[in-house]
Formats: C-alpha cells, sequence, structure tokens
C-alpha cells in the first residue's frame, strides 16, 4: 500500500501493545465502539448495538435508529448513540428514553462523551463541538474560529470529543494535532505534527481519533497509513500499538476507546472486527 | 458533370499504411472527428458504438489506480482523466492529491508535486483552504494523483474515460489491462461513474 513515497518503516522494538483478542462482528457496517461498567464491550453498527464481555463472548444486543455513527455510555449506564444530527438515549433494556431534536441539517455527529454534568458532543458537519446537559438542552458552542484560535479544520468527518480533567481534548485532523481545551473552550495545550513519520501524524487529516488512557496518555488513530500510537499527555511518542501491517487496504475511519484495564479497543469497519490490544508485559 | 464511379484520392478512407499502428490510425480518426462532434453526449452517439448504446466507463469503488489507463489506452494521451468531486473535497492545505510529503513548506516546488505534467493548479480560497483545479489537457490519466487522495484524503479526484475523447473501441485496451475488472460498458444515458460520498 504505497503512494510514490516510501512508507517509513515501523521499528518492531517501538510496538509495545500485543493483540490478545479479535471480536467478529458480524455487522455489515460497524461504526461506533464504547466501554461500559465492568469493562463490558459495546460495539453500535447497522441498527443495533452490542454488547460483549471484555473476553470478547457477546452478551446481548439492543435494536438502535439506523445508522449508528458513535456512542458512550452514562454514568447511569444510560447509552448515548448519536447518528447523523441527532442523540438518542437508551436504557440499558433496550429502551428509548429520550430522543433529542435535530441539531440541524448541517449537523453530522462524530463524537459524544458523557460525564454526570454535560454530554458534548463533536459535529463534523457544523466543525464545532456542543456542550449539552442530559436532556439535550444545548449550554454551549465551543472551537469555533476566533480569537487567535483557527477552529477545527475537518477535511473529512473525522472529530471525536473527549471529557478531561475538567475539560475535554479533540482532534483536530486538518492541523495535524490533539487539543486540551478548558470547560469555557479556551485552547490550553495541543501536540502533534504533519509528517509520515512514526511520531507524526501523516497525509491531509489525522489523526481520524484519539481515546485517553488511564494516567492521561493519549492513543490516536490515523487513515491512509493506519497506525494506531501511544503519546504521553505531553505529546512525546512512548509506542506504537498497531502497525500498518495489521490492516488492509482501505482501512479508514478505526474507532477506539480504552477499557479499565488499560487495553486499547480498535474496532476495525473493513474487516469489521474489533482488535483488543494488551501491553506486552 | 460525370459522376464518381471511384472515390477520388482526397476521399478515399484513410488506412492503416505500413509503419501506422492502429493508435496512430484512430488518432487521426479521432482529430477529424473532434471537429465535427462537438463533445458529450452526442459524441458517444456520433461514434456509433459496436455495443449499441453503450461505452465503457471505470468504476471508481474498483479502481485501483494501478497507472495502466496511461499506457494502455489507443489515445496517447489517454481518454481517462483525472476528476474532481468539489463536493466531496476537503480543500486540503496540504494536498496529498497534489503534494508529496516532502514537508518543504507545502509550497508548489516540482520536487514536491506528486503530478507528473504539472496538471494540478493549487487556487487559494481563504487560509488555510485551497481548491484543486485539474488541467485535462495535461492530465495523462496516470492516477498517481488519484491514489494519495484515495489514500489519505476524501478520494475527491478519481479517474473517468471522458467521453469527448474517447473513440469507444469495441474491445477497450484498458479494459483488458485493467487488474481490477474497474473498467466495463455503461449506459450513454448514465455515461459516467460519478463519486457522491466521502471516503
Amino acid at each position: 500500500m504505497v503512494v510514490t513515497d516510501a512508507d517509513p518503516p515501523i521499528d518492531p522494538a517501538l510496538v509495545k501493545f500485543r493483540t490478545v483478542g479479535v471480536i467478529e462482528t458480524g455487522m455489515a457496517a460497524p461504526s461506533g465502539i464504547a466501554v461500559a461498567a465492568n469493562d463490558a464491550i459495546l460495539v453500535a453498527g447497522d441498527a443495533e448495538v452490542r454488547s460483549y464481555a471484555p473476553d470478547g463472548k457477546q452478551q446481548g444486543s439492543i435494536a438502535v435508529a439506523p445508522r449508528p455513527a458513535c456512542l458512550a455510555v452514562g454514568p447511569d449506564g444510560a447509552v448515548y448513540v448519536a447518528a447523523a444530527d441527532r442523540v438518542r438515549i437508551y436504557g440499558g433494556d433496550g429502551a428509548l428514553r429520550s430522543e433529542w431534536p435535530s441539531l440541524g441539517d448541517r449537523a453530522e455527529l462524530t463524537g459524544l462523551s458523557v460525564s454526570r454534568d454535560d454530554v458534548l458532543l463533536a459535529d463534523a458537519g457544523g466543525r464545532r463541538v456542543l456542550r449539552c446537559d442530559h436532556a439535550g438542552r444545548e449550554l454551549a458552542t465551543l472551537c469555533g474560529k476566533g480569537g487567535g484560535y483557527p477552529g477545527l479544520l475537518l477535511p473529512s468527518a473525522y472529530l471525536t470529543v473527549r471529557h478531561f480533567e475538567g475539560g475535554f481534548c479533540v482532534n483536530n485532523p486538518g492541523l495535524h494535532r490533539i487539543e486540551r481545551h478548558a470547560a469555557d473552550g479556551k485552547l490550553t495545550s495541543s501536540f502533534g505534527a504533519e509528517g509520515l513519520e512514526v511520531e507524526r501524524f501523516c497525509g491531509c487529516c489525522n489523526p481520524t481519533d484519539f481515546a485517553l488512557l488511564p494516567g492521561g496518555s493519549v492513543v490516536t488513530v490515523e487513515k491512509g497509513l493506519v497506525r494506531i500510537k501511544e503519546y504521553s499527555r505531553e505529546g512525546r511518542l512512548l509506542c506504537v500499538v498497531a502497525a500498518p501491517s495489521e490492516f488492509v487496504d482501505g482501512t479508514a475511519g478505526v474507532a477506539l476507546a480504552v477499557d479499565g484495564r488499560g487495553r486499547v479497543l480498535a474496532l476495525d469497519p473493513k474487516k469489521k472486527v474489533v482488535r483488543i490490544y494488551e501491553r506486552k508485559a | 458533370m460525370a459522376g464518381k464511379l471511384l472515390p477520388m484520392v482526397d476521399d478515399a478512407p484513410e488506412q492503416p499504411q505500413a509503419g501506422r499502428t492502429r493508435r496512430d490510425f484512430l488518432l487521426a480518426g479521432v482529430r477529424t472527428g473532434s471537429v465535427v462532434a462537438a463533445g458529450g453526449l452526442l459524441t458517444i452517439l456520433a461514434k456509433a458504438p459496436a455495443a449499441a448504446g453503450t461505452v465503457w466507463q471505470i468504476d471508481p469503488d474498483k479502481c485501483t489506480q494501478c497507472g495502466l489507463c496511461a499506457t494502455n489506452c489507443v489515445l496517447q494521451p489517454s481518454a481517462v482523466k483525472c476528476v474532481h468531486t468539489y463536493a466531496m473535497c476537503g480543500y486540503c492545505k496540504l494536498c496529498f492529491g497534489l503534494l508529496k510529503d516532502k514537508r518543504t513548506g507545502n509550497t508548489l516546488s516540482v520536487e514536491n508535486s506528486r503530478c507528473p505534467t504539472d496538471a494540478i493548479k493549487r487556487v487559494f480560497v481563504e487560509d488555510p483552504y485551497y481548491e484543486m483545479h485539474i488541467e485535462e489537457n495535461l492530465c495523462i490519466g496516470c492516477g498517481i494523483c488519484v491514489k494519495g487522495c484515495t489514500r489519505f484524503g476524501n478520494g475527491s479526484m478519481y479517474l473517468q474515460i471522458r467521453h469527448d475523447r474517447c473513440v469507444n473501441c469495441n474491445e477497450c485496451g484498458i479494459a483488458r489491462a485493467c487488474p481490477a475488472g474497474a473498467i466495463s460498458r455503461v449506459s450513454v444515458k448514465t455515461p459516467y461513474k460519478l463519486k457522491t460520498r466521502r471516503a
């Protein structure tokens, strides 16, 4: 899988995770992954959310609105599912608890993060992050261009948001970086640079997704040259979780999650599997 | 005035000559025909395809950008061109359809350009967005830009057989050579397979 430039090789010594499990989802279009209590793995796709035990054994499933894009689990165990321009909240029994109003024709929700206090929505279509209460009322629009901040540059619709230490983290793929923002949206720090080298983010628009490990290190994934990597809080490359050789041509939109054990879960929408990575001893 | 029993020399249909290839013969025919036919569907119909009502086209979802479209078409340059769906494009400053990863400041310096014929022009829109224009007369259909855009970008650049150029051979040279089976006959009513979704 080469364009015209030689892909930089991955030093095997940098790969410090190993695959300990693979879940065959059997879905036609798996799209989102999250971790629930007790490290249960939730996978959204087609028109359902499936639950798997940490060892990969399927536990159950609930029906959801078609074409879910992403999902998150609330503190009370409710499952928040975003599809296109709206969020729906389901109980563990599959009952639809609430359906939020549309966020508009331009909205394309690609990420969400739920805390006790609020819900953060990553709207790739609107190039914004929205803070909402648990009833779906919009509290603030964040990450807009202005005040010296260039805004979210999204050549393609890959935007993720995660709560982090009172504020939040977001990827800004067009700028090839991970950003940290205060709760009010002010940019506080960022890391990342463009390039094919392993410590950089390749292509025009990467990383496409990220997750936060316990301790604050950041796991990222890229498209084009598909690599999953771990960075320190300060943005220093710590290791490679998965090398491009683990993915087939045309893989894009790998979704990430981490569990309480520090394992990295990667949903590969091309092979329609979840790979479970564990740090090598 | 006497009628003509045999065609005069000037009226005789062009025949392949010793030392001339089929490609040369067809090129000559196209040069003449292009004056008469005005492109688009009229051109398609004027060429009276062997498989009535159909023309050759590339399925962009199957195309692997192998490069054979540039070399296996009977026309030179090939009737295959890069087309660009602007609604899909990310208007990237760092366009991987245009630029190699040389990190020379995202400039358009020669060593940084991916296109071998300089057929892609980058037009400033607003910081940091640029619009990529394809100069069809320069494009040779090599697919190098398509490979870069498909892999790293949105896949808004892709290859299509342009029917104002294609001579609609009975047996298409690039269809025969295509390793992905991406080229097939389609109805003249839908002569292009245009992308509408993001990669």
